[in-house]
Protein backbone atom coordinates (compact mmCIF):
# COMPACT_ATOMS: atom_id res chain seq x y z
CA UNK A 1 0.00 0.00 0.00
CA UNK A 2 1.31 3.43 -0.96
CA UNK A 3 2.25 5.73 1.89
CA UNK A 4 1.74 9.37 1.01
CA UNK A 5 3.57 12.10 2.88
CA UNK A 6 1.92 14.95 0.95
CA UNK A 7 -1.76 14.80 0.07
CA UNK A 8 -3.60 17.73 -1.52
CA UNK A 9 -7.19 17.30 -2.53
CA UNK A 10 -9.31 19.73 -4.56
CA UNK A 11 -7.56 22.90 -3.39
CA UNK A 12 -9.19 26.16 -4.40
CA UNK A 13 -7.62 29.58 -4.06
CA UNK A 14 -8.75 32.90 -5.45
CA UNK A 15 -6.68 36.01 -4.70
CA UNK A 16 -8.94 38.81 -3.48
CA UNK A 17 -7.73 41.29 -6.08
CA UNK A 18 -9.80 43.42 -8.42
CA UNK A 19 -10.65 41.51 -10.55
CA UNK A 20 -10.12 38.32 -8.47
CA UNK A 21 -7.46 35.89 -9.73
CA UNK A 22 -8.30 32.19 -9.61
CA UNK A 23 -4.93 30.68 -8.77
CA UNK A 24 -6.01 27.13 -7.85
CA UNK A 25 -9.12 25.44 -9.21
CA UNK A 26 -9.30 21.90 -7.88
CA UNK A 27 -5.58 21.24 -7.41
CA UNK A 28 -4.97 17.64 -6.30
CA UNK A 29 -1.60 15.97 -5.88
CA UNK A 30 -0.20 13.16 -3.73
CA UNK A 31 3.48 12.47 -3.11
CA UNK A 32 4.78 9.21 -1.66
CA UNK A 33 7.44 8.89 1.02
CA UNK A 34 10.89 9.14 -0.58
CA UNK A 35 9.52 10.18 -3.95
CA UNK A 36 10.91 13.03 -6.06
CA UNK A 37 8.16 14.89 -7.87
CA UNK A 38 8.70 17.75 -10.32
CA UNK A 39 5.89 20.22 -10.97
CA UNK A 40 5.82 21.56 -14.51
CA UNK A 41 3.64 24.26 -15.95
CA UNK A 42 3.50 27.68 -17.55
CA UNK A 43 3.85 30.91 -15.57
CA UNK A 44 0.74 31.61 -13.51
CA UNK A 45 -0.29 27.94 -13.52
CA UNK A 46 -0.53 27.86 -9.70
CA UNK A 47 2.78 26.16 -8.83
CA UNK A 48 3.99 28.80 -6.37
CA UNK A 49 0.52 29.24 -4.86
CA UNK A 50 0.40 25.50 -4.18
CA UNK A 51 3.87 25.56 -2.63
CA UNK A 52 2.90 28.48 -0.36
CA UNK A 53 -0.25 26.64 0.76
CA UNK A 54 1.85 23.53 1.38
CA UNK A 55 4.21 25.59 3.54
CA UNK A 56 1.29 26.94 5.59
CA UNK A 57 1.93 30.53 4.52
CA UNK A 58 -1.19 30.89 2.42
CA UNK A 59 -4.67 29.62 3.26
CA UNK A 60 -6.76 27.90 0.58
CA UNK A 61 -10.41 28.87 0.14
CA UNK A 62 -11.42 25.19 0.05
CA UNK A 63 -9.90 21.73 -0.16
CA UNK A 64 -7.72 19.60 2.05
CA UNK A 65 -3.99 19.27 2.41
CA UNK A 66 -1.76 17.28 4.76
CA UNK A 67 1.96 16.79 5.25
CA UNK A 68 2.48 13.59 7.22
CA UNK A 69 -0.31 13.72 9.77
CA UNK A 70 -0.45 17.51 10.04
CA UNK A 71 -2.38 20.10 8.10
CA UNK A 72 -0.52 23.25 7.04
CA UNK A 73 -3.83 25.10 7.40
CA UNK A 74 -4.44 24.19 11.04
CA UNK A 75 -0.92 23.29 12.26
CA UNK A 76 1.63 25.19 10.15
CA UNK A 77 4.26 24.92 12.90
CA UNK A 78 4.03 21.11 12.93
CA UNK A 79 4.39 21.07 9.14
CA UNK A 80 7.33 23.48 9.29
CA UNK A 81 9.29 20.95 11.35
CA UNK A 82 9.02 18.44 8.51
CA UNK A 83 9.75 20.73 5.57
CA UNK A 84 12.74 22.75 4.36
CA UNK A 85 12.00 25.25 1.64
CA UNK A 86 14.53 26.52 -0.90
CA UNK A 87 13.11 29.47 -2.85
CA UNK A 88 14.11 30.50 -6.36
CA UNK A 89 16.18 33.44 -5.10
CA UNK A 90 19.17 33.21 -2.74
CA UNK A 91 17.75 33.61 0.77
CA UNK A 92 20.85 33.59 2.94
CA UNK A 93 22.19 36.79 4.53
CA UNK A 94 24.82 38.09 2.13
CA UNK A 95 26.64 40.06 4.86
CA UNK A 96 27.35 36.89 6.83
CA UNK A 97 29.67 33.98 6.17
CA UNK A 98 28.25 30.63 5.17
CA UNK A 99 29.05 29.18 8.60
CA UNK A 100 27.23 32.05 10.31
CA UNK A 101 24.23 31.54 8.04
CA UNK A 102 24.25 27.82 8.80
CA UNK A 103 24.33 28.43 12.57
CA UNK A 104 21.49 30.96 12.34
CA UNK A 105 19.25 28.75 10.21
CA UNK A 106 19.75 25.70 12.40
CA UNK A 107 18.58 27.80 15.39
CA UNK A 108 15.55 29.02 13.42
CA UNK A 109 14.73 25.47 12.33
CA UNK A 110 15.06 24.34 15.97
CA UNK A 111 17.55 21.68 14.95
CA UNK A 112 20.58 20.51 16.92
CA UNK A 113 23.68 22.18 15.49
CA UNK A 114 25.46 19.64 13.26
CA UNK A 115 28.69 21.24 11.98
CA UNK A 116 30.02 17.89 10.74
CA UNK A 117 27.04 17.29 8.52
CA UNK A 118 27.11 20.87 7.24
CA UNK A 119 30.81 20.52 6.47
CA UNK A 120 30.19 17.32 4.48
CA UNK A 121 27.54 19.05 2.38
CA UNK A 122 29.73 22.10 1.82
CA UNK A 123 32.53 19.83 0.61
CA UNK A 124 30.16 18.09 -1.79
CA UNK A 125 28.87 21.43 -3.06
CA UNK A 126 32.49 22.70 -3.42
CA UNK A 127 31.78 25.58 -1.04
CA UNK A 128 33.93 24.64 1.94
CA UNK A 129 36.98 26.63 0.88
CA UNK A 130 34.98 29.86 0.87
CA UNK A 131 32.70 29.08 3.80
CA UNK A 132 34.38 31.75 5.96
CA UNK A 133 33.78 34.51 3.43
CA UNK A 134 30.66 36.72 3.42
CA UNK A 135 28.16 35.56 0.82
CA UNK A 136 28.25 38.95 -0.91
CA UNK A 137 31.49 37.71 -2.51
CA UNK A 138 29.76 34.61 -3.91
CA UNK A 139 28.25 34.40 -7.37
CA UNK A 140 24.47 34.10 -7.54
CA UNK A 141 24.77 30.41 -8.42
CA UNK A 142 27.02 29.79 -5.41
CA UNK A 143 24.55 31.53 -3.11
CA UNK A 144 21.76 29.36 -4.49
CA UNK A 145 23.82 26.20 -3.95
CA UNK A 146 24.67 27.33 -0.43
CA UNK A 147 20.96 27.60 0.43
CA UNK A 148 20.31 24.14 -0.95
CA UNK A 149 23.28 22.70 0.93
CA UNK A 150 21.92 23.99 4.26
CA UNK A 151 18.45 22.61 3.53
CA UNK A 152 19.97 19.21 2.77
CA UNK A 153 22.09 19.35 5.93
CA UNK A 154 18.91 19.54 8.00
CA UNK A 155 17.09 16.42 9.12
CA UNK A 156 13.67 17.40 7.73
CA UNK A 157 12.16 14.57 5.68
CA UNK A 158 10.69 16.83 2.98
CA UNK A 159 12.51 19.35 0.78
CA UNK A 160 10.47 21.81 -1.28
CA UNK A 161 12.27 23.73 -4.01
CA UNK A 162 11.01 26.49 -6.26
CA UNK A 163 13.07 26.78 -9.46
CA UNK A 164 16.23 25.21 -7.99
CA UNK A 165 18.31 25.74 -11.14
CA UNK A 166 17.45 29.41 -11.70
CA UNK A 167 20.70 31.32 -12.18
CA UNK A 168 22.93 28.25 -12.11
CA UNK A 169 25.47 27.61 -14.86
CA UNK A 170 25.72 24.23 -16.63
CA UNK A 171 28.21 22.92 -14.08
CA UNK A 172 26.11 24.17 -11.17
CA UNK A 173 23.01 22.44 -12.56
CA UNK A 174 24.92 19.19 -12.99
CA UNK A 175 26.37 19.35 -9.47
CA UNK A 176 22.95 20.05 -7.99
CA UNK A 177 21.52 17.18 -9.98
CA UNK A 178 24.24 14.79 -8.81
CA UNK A 179 23.76 15.70 -5.16
CA UNK A 180 19.98 15.52 -5.27
CA UNK A 181 20.11 12.17 -7.06
CA UNK A 182 22.30 10.90 -4.23
CA UNK A 183 19.67 11.90 -1.69
CA UNK A 184 17.30 9.38 -3.26
CA UNK A 185 18.97 6.68 -1.19
CA UNK A 186 18.30 8.62 2.02
CA UNK A 187 14.54 8.32 1.57
CA UNK A 188 14.07 12.07 1.50
CA UNK A 189 10.93 13.34 -0.24
CA UNK A 190 11.56 16.15 -2.71
CA UNK A 191 8.92 18.27 -4.40
CA UNK A 192 10.08 20.96 -6.77
CA UNK A 193 8.73 23.34 -9.40
CA UNK A 194 10.92 24.01 -12.40
CA UNK A 195 10.95 25.21 -15.99
CA UNK A 196 14.20 23.32 -16.64
CA UNK A 197 12.87 20.21 -18.39
CA UNK A 198 16.25 18.50 -18.59
CA UNK A 199 16.63 18.86 -14.83
CA UNK A 200 13.07 17.65 -14.22
CA UNK A 201 13.50 14.64 -16.48
CA UNK A 202 16.80 13.65 -14.91
CA UNK A 203 15.74 14.06 -11.29
CA UNK A 204 12.01 13.48 -10.92
CA UNK A 205 10.53 10.02 -10.34
CA UNK A 206 7.26 11.55 -11.42
CA UNK A 207 6.18 14.81 -13.05
CA UNK A 208 2.95 16.70 -12.43
CA UNK A 209 1.84 18.91 -15.29
CA UNK A 210 -0.03 21.92 -13.95
CA UNK A 211 -2.06 24.53 -15.81
CA UNK A 212 -4.86 26.91 -14.89
CA UNK A 213 -4.69 26.00 -11.22
CA UNK A 214 -4.99 22.22 -11.43
CA UNK A 215 -2.92 19.13 -12.08
CA UNK A 216 -3.61 17.85 -15.59
CA UNK A 217 -1.40 14.75 -15.62
CA UNK A 218 0.98 12.91 -13.34
CA UNK A 219 3.30 10.23 -14.67
CA UNK A 220 6.97 9.53 -15.20
CA UNK A 221 8.62 11.88 -17.67
CA UNK A 222 9.20 8.96 -20.05
CA UNK A 223 5.56 7.83 -19.95
CA UNK A 224 4.45 11.39 -20.58
CA UNK A 225 6.73 11.67 -23.62
CA UNK A 226 5.55 8.30 -24.86
CA UNK A 227 1.87 9.12 -24.39
CA UNK A 228 1.82 12.60 -25.89
CA UNK A 229 5.08 12.99 -27.77
CA UNK A 230 5.72 12.01 -31.34
CA UNK A 231 8.32 9.41 -32.22
CA UNK A 232 10.94 10.52 -34.69
CA UNK A 233 13.97 9.08 -36.47
CA UNK A 234 17.38 10.67 -36.48
CA UNK A 235 19.10 9.80 -39.72
CA UNK A 236 22.78 10.38 -40.56
CA UNK A 237 24.23 9.37 -43.92
CA UNK A 238 26.93 10.24 -46.42
CA UNK A 239 26.55 10.65 -50.22
CA UNK A 240 29.42 9.62 -52.55
CA UNK A 241 29.86 13.05 -54.12
CA UNK A 242 29.88 14.89 -50.82
CA UNK A 243 32.31 14.79 -47.94
CA UNK A 244 29.82 16.13 -45.38
CA UNK A 245 27.58 13.94 -43.23
CA UNK A 246 23.91 14.73 -43.82
CA UNK A 247 21.54 14.72 -40.82
CA UNK A 248 17.77 14.49 -40.98
CA UNK A 249 14.98 14.15 -38.46
CA UNK A 250 11.87 12.41 -39.74
CA UNK A 251 8.55 12.04 -37.91
CA UNK A 252 7.46 8.45 -37.44
CA UNK A 253 3.94 8.57 -38.86
CA UNK A 254 1.78 6.16 -40.87
CA UNK A 255 3.77 6.77 -44.04
CA UNK A 256 7.17 6.10 -42.46
CA UNK A 257 9.11 2.85 -42.59
CA UNK A 258 12.78 2.08 -41.92
CA UNK A 259 12.91 0.01 -45.11
CA UNK A 260 11.73 2.86 -47.34
CA UNK A 261 14.27 5.21 -45.75
CA UNK A 262 17.01 2.65 -46.26
CA UNK A 263 16.03 2.20 -49.93
CA UNK A 264 15.99 5.97 -50.51
CA UNK A 265 19.57 6.35 -49.29
CA UNK A 266 20.77 3.29 -51.18
CA UNK A 267 19.24 4.56 -54.44
CA UNK A 268 21.27 7.78 -54.04
CA UNK A 269 24.36 5.61 -53.52
CA UNK A 270 24.69 6.84 -49.97
CA UNK A 271 26.13 5.15 -46.90
CA UNK A 272 23.94 5.01 -43.78
CA UNK A 273 25.82 6.02 -40.63
CA UNK A 274 23.01 6.15 -38.08
CA UNK A 275 19.30 5.46 -37.92
CA UNK A 276 17.96 6.01 -34.42
CA UNK A 277 14.39 6.14 -33.18
CA UNK A 278 13.62 8.46 -30.30
CA UNK A 279 10.79 10.29 -28.56
CA UNK A 280 10.36 14.07 -28.63
CA UNK A 281 12.03 15.84 -25.74
CA UNK A 282 9.96 16.67 -22.66
CA UNK A 283 9.94 20.42 -23.32
CA UNK A 284 8.56 19.87 -26.83
CA UNK A 285 5.92 17.45 -25.59
CA UNK A 286 4.84 19.73 -22.76
CA UNK A 287 4.78 22.74 -25.11
CA UNK A 288 2.64 20.90 -27.68
CA UNK A 289 0.34 19.50 -25.03
CA UNK A 290 -0.33 22.91 -23.53
CA UNK A 291 -0.82 24.52 -26.97
CA UNK A 292 -3.20 21.81 -28.17
CA UNK A 293 -5.24 21.99 -25.00
CA UNK A 294 -5.30 25.82 -25.13
CA UNK A 295 -3.58 26.39 -21.79
CA UNK B 1 11.79 24.10 22.15
CA UNK B 2 9.59 27.00 23.17
CA UNK B 3 8.83 29.78 20.73
CA UNK B 4 10.28 32.40 23.08
CA UNK B 5 13.53 30.46 23.48
CA UNK B 6 13.92 29.99 19.71
CA UNK B 7 13.13 33.65 19.06
CA UNK B 8 15.64 34.84 21.66
CA UNK B 9 18.40 32.47 20.43
CA UNK B 10 17.90 33.18 16.73
CA UNK B 11 17.59 36.91 17.38
CA UNK B 12 20.84 36.85 19.36
CA UNK B 13 22.64 35.09 16.51
CA UNK B 14 21.14 37.58 14.07
CA UNK B 15 22.26 40.57 16.14
CA UNK B 16 25.75 39.16 16.81
CA UNK B 17 26.45 38.22 13.19
CA UNK B 18 25.08 41.54 11.92
CA UNK B 19 27.36 43.34 14.36
CA UNK B 20 30.34 41.29 13.14
CA UNK B 21 29.39 42.20 9.57
CA UNK B 22 29.31 45.90 10.49
CA UNK B 23 32.73 45.63 12.15
CA UNK B 24 34.07 43.85 9.07
CA UNK B 25 32.61 46.51 6.80
CA UNK B 26 34.22 49.17 9.01
CA UNK B 27 37.53 48.01 7.56
CA UNK B 28 36.56 49.95 4.46
CA UNK B 29 37.03 53.22 6.37
CA UNK B 30 34.90 55.98 7.80
CA UNK B 31 31.80 54.87 5.89
CA UNK B 32 30.70 53.25 9.16
CA UNK B 33 30.04 56.75 10.52
CA UNK B 34 27.35 57.28 7.90
CA UNK B 35 25.01 54.93 9.79
CA UNK B 36 23.70 57.41 12.38
CA UNK B 37 23.74 60.38 10.00
CA UNK B 38 20.09 60.05 8.96
CA UNK B 39 18.75 60.51 12.49
CA UNK B 40 21.48 62.95 13.43
CA UNK B 41 20.75 65.20 10.43
CA UNK B 42 17.10 65.52 11.59
CA UNK B 43 18.39 66.41 15.06
CA UNK B 44 20.87 68.96 13.73
CA UNK B 45 18.18 70.69 11.66
CA UNK B 46 15.98 71.09 14.76
CA UNK B 47 18.98 72.10 16.86
CA UNK B 48 19.90 74.87 14.41
CA UNK B 49 16.29 76.09 14.22
CA UNK B 50 15.96 76.11 18.04
CA UNK B 51 19.16 78.13 18.45
CA UNK B 52 18.09 80.62 15.80
CA UNK B 53 14.78 81.09 17.63
CA UNK B 54 16.59 81.48 20.96
CA UNK B 55 15.05 78.30 22.40
CA UNK B 56 16.52 75.92 24.98
CA UNK B 57 18.55 73.32 23.08
CA UNK B 58 18.78 71.14 26.21
CA UNK B 59 15.08 70.33 25.74
CA UNK B 60 15.89 68.60 22.46
CA UNK B 61 17.93 65.72 23.81
CA UNK B 62 15.34 63.49 25.48
CA UNK B 63 12.81 63.74 22.62
CA UNK B 64 15.72 62.72 20.36
CA UNK B 65 16.46 59.75 22.64
CA UNK B 66 12.79 58.74 22.49
CA UNK B 67 12.84 59.17 18.74
CA UNK B 68 15.75 56.75 18.44
CA UNK B 69 14.41 54.16 20.87
CA UNK B 70 10.79 54.08 19.71
CA UNK B 71 10.23 55.69 16.37
CA UNK B 72 13.32 54.28 14.73
CA UNK B 73 12.45 50.61 15.42
CA UNK B 74 8.94 51.37 14.20
CA UNK B 75 9.97 53.26 11.04
CA UNK B 76 12.97 51.14 10.09
CA UNK B 77 11.12 47.86 10.75
CA UNK B 78 8.12 49.07 8.71
CA UNK B 79 10.48 49.57 5.79
CA UNK B 80 12.33 46.27 6.26
CA UNK B 81 9.06 44.40 6.81
CA UNK B 82 7.57 45.85 3.62
CA UNK B 83 10.67 44.83 1.67
CA UNK B 84 10.53 41.33 3.17
CA UNK B 85 6.84 40.66 2.59
CA UNK B 86 6.75 42.01 -0.96
CA UNK B 87 9.54 39.52 -1.76
CA UNK B 88 7.45 36.37 -1.37
CA UNK B 89 10.29 33.89 -1.74
CA UNK B 90 12.27 35.57 1.02
CA UNK B 91 9.33 35.93 3.39
CA UNK B 92 8.19 32.35 2.63
CA UNK B 93 11.50 30.81 3.66
CA UNK B 94 11.38 32.69 6.98
CA UNK B 95 7.71 31.99 7.64
CA UNK B 96 8.04 28.29 6.80
CA UNK B 97 9.89 27.70 10.07
CA UNK B 98 8.58 26.21 13.32
CA UNK B 99 8.36 29.61 15.00
CA UNK B 100 7.00 31.25 11.84
CA UNK B 101 6.08 34.90 12.47
CA UNK B 102 8.31 34.95 15.57
CA UNK B 103 11.31 34.10 13.37
CA UNK B 104 10.70 37.39 11.63
CA UNK B 105 10.10 39.16 14.93
CA UNK B 106 13.49 37.90 16.13
CA UNK B 107 15.07 39.00 12.89
CA UNK B 108 13.60 42.50 13.09
CA UNK B 109 14.56 42.71 16.74
CA UNK B 110 18.13 41.94 15.64
CA UNK B 111 17.87 44.60 12.95
CA UNK B 112 16.57 47.14 15.46
CA UNK B 113 19.36 46.49 17.94
CA UNK B 114 21.89 46.79 15.14
CA UNK B 115 20.44 50.11 14.00
CA UNK B 116 20.26 51.29 17.61
CA UNK B 117 23.96 50.52 18.06
CA UNK B 118 24.57 52.68 15.01
CA UNK B 119 22.31 55.40 16.39
CA UNK B 120 24.15 55.31 19.67
CA UNK B 121 26.85 57.38 17.95
CA UNK B 122 24.17 59.90 17.01
CA UNK B 123 22.79 60.00 20.56
CA UNK B 124 26.32 60.49 21.94
CA UNK B 125 26.99 63.33 19.50
CA UNK B 126 23.67 64.95 20.46
CA UNK B 127 24.52 64.57 24.19
CA UNK B 128 27.93 66.18 23.67
CA UNK B 129 26.37 69.11 21.80
CA UNK B 130 23.48 69.92 24.17
CA UNK B 131 24.86 68.54 27.48
CA UNK B 132 21.49 67.40 28.89
CA UNK B 133 20.71 67.16 32.59
CA UNK B 134 20.25 63.57 33.79
CA UNK B 135 18.31 62.85 36.96
CA UNK B 136 19.31 59.40 38.22
CA UNK B 137 16.16 57.50 39.34
CA UNK B 138 13.69 59.28 37.05
CA UNK B 139 16.03 58.95 34.10
CA UNK B 140 16.43 55.21 34.65
CA UNK B 141 12.65 54.78 35.03
CA UNK B 142 12.10 56.70 31.76
CA UNK B 143 14.64 54.61 29.86
CA UNK B 144 13.13 51.41 31.33
CA UNK B 145 9.73 52.32 29.85
CA UNK B 146 11.30 53.16 26.49
CA UNK B 147 13.16 49.84 26.32
CA UNK B 148 9.93 47.97 27.05
CA UNK B 149 8.28 49.78 24.14
CA UNK B 150 10.78 48.46 21.58
CA UNK B 151 9.07 45.07 21.10
CA UNK B 152 5.54 46.45 20.46
CA UNK B 153 7.07 49.10 18.15
CA UNK B 154 8.67 46.33 16.11
CA UNK B 155 5.42 44.33 16.08
CA UNK B 156 3.53 47.37 14.81
CA UNK B 157 6.17 48.03 12.16
CA UNK B 158 5.97 44.39 11.05
CA UNK B 159 2.19 44.55 10.82
CA UNK B 160 2.22 47.78 8.79
CA UNK B 161 4.92 46.40 6.48
CA UNK B 162 3.05 43.16 5.75
CA UNK B 163 -0.40 44.70 5.35
CA UNK B 164 -0.26 48.14 3.72
CA UNK B 165 0.94 48.69 0.18
CA UNK B 166 1.90 52.27 1.07
CA UNK B 167 4.05 51.07 4.00
CA UNK B 168 7.24 52.33 2.37
CA UNK B 169 5.94 55.90 2.20
CA UNK B 170 4.55 55.57 5.72
CA UNK B 171 7.94 54.51 7.05
CA UNK B 172 9.48 57.67 5.62
CA UNK B 173 6.79 59.69 7.36
CA UNK B 174 7.49 57.88 10.63
CA UNK B 175 11.15 58.87 10.32
CA UNK B 176 10.00 62.47 10.73
CA UNK B 177 8.36 61.53 14.05
CA UNK B 178 10.94 63.61 15.94
CA UNK B 179 8.87 66.72 15.23
CA UNK B 180 5.71 65.07 16.60
CA UNK B 181 7.52 63.99 19.77
CA UNK B 182 8.75 67.56 20.29
CA UNK B 183 5.28 69.09 20.29
CA UNK B 184 3.39 66.45 22.30
CA UNK B 185 2.38 67.47 25.86
CA UNK B 186 4.19 65.48 28.55
CA UNK B 187 1.95 66.10 31.55
CA UNK B 188 -1.37 64.56 30.43
CA UNK B 189 -2.12 61.32 32.36
CA UNK B 190 -4.28 59.68 29.68
CA UNK B 191 -1.54 60.38 27.11
CA UNK B 192 0.97 58.63 29.40
CA UNK B 193 -1.15 55.51 28.86
CA UNK B 194 -1.91 56.04 25.16
CA UNK B 195 1.68 57.02 24.26
CA UNK B 196 3.89 55.81 27.13
CA UNK B 197 6.95 57.64 25.82
CA UNK B 198 5.27 60.89 26.97
CA UNK B 199 5.48 59.47 30.50
CA UNK B 200 9.19 58.85 29.90
CA UNK B 201 9.63 62.45 28.74
CA UNK B 202 7.85 63.65 31.88
CA UNK B 203 10.16 61.51 34.04
CA UNK B 204 13.28 62.78 32.25
CA UNK B 205 12.23 66.39 32.92
CA UNK B 206 11.73 65.92 36.66
CA UNK B 207 14.36 65.45 39.33
CA UNK B 208 12.07 63.89 41.94
CA UNK B 209 10.64 60.45 41.21
CA UNK B 210 6.87 60.60 41.01
CA UNK B 211 5.08 57.26 40.91
CA UNK B 212 2.06 58.34 38.84
CA UNK B 213 3.74 58.91 35.43
CA UNK B 214 5.75 55.71 35.81
CA UNK B 215 2.69 53.61 36.70
CA UNK B 216 0.51 55.17 33.99
CA UNK B 217 3.33 54.71 31.50
CA UNK B 218 3.82 51.10 32.60
CA UNK B 219 0.11 50.36 32.14
CA UNK B 220 0.38 51.93 28.68
CA UNK B 221 3.37 49.70 27.86
CA UNK B 222 1.45 46.57 28.90
CA UNK B 223 -1.53 47.66 26.79
CA UNK B 224 0.73 48.28 23.80
CA UNK B 225 2.26 44.78 24.19
CA UNK B 226 -1.26 43.31 24.00
CA UNK B 227 -2.56 45.62 21.26
CA UNK B 228 0.54 45.39 19.05
CA UNK B 229 0.56 41.59 19.29
CA UNK B 230 -3.15 41.47 18.36
CA UNK B 231 -2.58 43.83 15.42
CA UNK B 232 0.37 41.73 14.24
CA UNK B 233 -1.61 38.47 14.39
CA UNK B 234 -4.51 40.07 12.55
CA UNK B 235 -2.17 41.41 9.87
CA UNK B 236 -0.60 37.94 9.53
CA UNK B 237 -4.02 36.32 9.15
CA UNK B 238 -4.78 38.83 6.40
CA UNK B 239 -1.43 38.02 4.80
CA UNK B 240 -2.19 34.28 4.91
CA UNK B 241 -5.53 34.92 3.24
CA UNK B 242 -3.76 36.66 0.36
CA UNK B 243 -4.64 40.19 1.48
CA UNK B 244 -1.09 41.28 2.29
CA UNK B 245 1.36 43.53 0.46
CA UNK B 246 2.25 40.68 -1.91
CA UNK B 247 -1.21 40.54 -3.52
CA UNK B 248 -1.12 40.53 -7.29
Amino acid sequence: MKQYIIKANDLQKTYPTKPPVKALQGFSLSVEHGEIVGILGPNGAGKTTFIRILLGILLPDAGEITVGDASPIASPKKVARQIRFVPELPFLNSNWTLWQNARYWFSVWEEAWAPGKVKDLLIRFRLIERADEPLSRYSRGMQQRAGLALALASTAPVIIMDEPTLGLDVLGVQETLDILENTKDQGRTILFASHDMHFVEKLADRVALVAKGRVLETSTAYDFRKKYGQEYVTLRYKLPAQNEIISEQLPVDASYSDERTWNRITKMGGTLIELRRDLQSLDMVVGHYLQQNAY
Amino acid sequence: MSTLKTTVISSSFYFYYSLLAIVRQAQYGIQILVMPLLALSVFMAVYAATRMMGGNVKDLFYPFLVYNLINFPLGAVTQISFGTFTNTSYSSVLLATPTSINTLLGRFLGDSWTSLIGNLFGILVAAIIVKPTFHGPTGVAGIFLLLLLIVPSIQLGMAIGMKFIFAHQLSQFILLGFFVILVLPTNVPWLWIALPFTASLHLFANASLSLAPFLYGFIGVILWWIVAKAILLRAYNHYRSGKGVDRR
